[in-house]
């Protein structure tokens, strides 16, 4: 959300907890993530820098990812996940 | 034989890690345009679970939207006419049906339009209960054939 500000404290060894709301609308949930920090004018920039999940061309000609287990979503809850996030989009919770 | 795939078909063959992969990956490798047909609303909800975020990894969008436009190639894809979509409407709103079963029931109207023998789709549970008699008898899994 462009213009969001939220205050949050930084302990002595510089670790800072990035809110909830936020970890969630950048889908920064379930893990461990890479974030790039850049300097910009206005201050310190940070950007979700997630690694890329494998894919490749089965023979059959279609793409092929290679996700982990613990990325492995059911594909009927995976759907269901997708349709329920864009029902909060519309409704305005998210 | 001709054969409608929903969105969770497609998912499951476009990811190895999926338990039902190798069933899908089977069904979708047989895909010809002439015989096997996808919603096209499936197309989207293909790309917005694909490019969804899992986890700490993600998959590169054009690899996403790659399999997406192979599945267009692939299969056939389906829409509906105004008066089809009030018809689901008003058919789910009769069985009682909520929330996203309405995207199911509309997958299932392309598969009637589409006419073709089989359905499949790993949320059976879902199908079953929004189908009407004309369909009923064509839902099952990959696995099922």
């Amino acid at each position: 959300m462009d213009g969001m500000s939220k205050t949050v404290r930084m302990d002595p060894s510089g670790r800072v907890v990035i809110p909830q709301s936020v970890r969630e609308r950048y889908g920064l949930e379930g893990g461990a993530f890479r974030l790039e920090i850049r300097e910009s004018a206005e201050g310190i920039v940070l950007r979700p820098k997630p690694e890329e999940i494998p894919a490749e061309r089965h023979p059959s000609g279609w793409i092929v990812f290679r996700s982990s287990e613990e990325e492995t979503a059911d594909p009927v809850e995976a759907v269901e996940v997708q349709r329920e996030r864009r029902h909060r989009q519309v409704r305005g919770d998210e | 034989m001709s054969f409608l795939c929903d969105t969770t078909v497609l998912f499951a063959a476009a990811d190895a890690g999926h338990l039902h992969h190798r069933a899908s990956l089977e069904v979708v490798a047989a895909a010809r345009p002439e015989r096997s047909f996808v919603a096209a609303h499936s197309l989207a909800e293909l790309y917005a679970t694909l490019s969804g975020i899992p986890g700490p990894r993600v998959r590169r969008l054009d690899q996403v939207l790659e399999a997406v436009e192979h599945a267009a190639r692939k299969f056939t894809p389906v829409t509906l006419s105004l008066d089809d979509y009030l018809w689901v409407l008003r058919h789910v709103a009769g069985a009682e049906a909520r929330s996203g079963q309405v995207y199911d029931a509309l997958i299932l109207k392309c598969a009637e339009r589409a006419g073709v023998e089989s359905v499949y789709t790993w949320n059976l549970a879902h199908f079953e209960r929004i189908a009407w008699p004309a369909m009923a008898d064509r839902i099952r899994t990959p696995e099922q054939g």
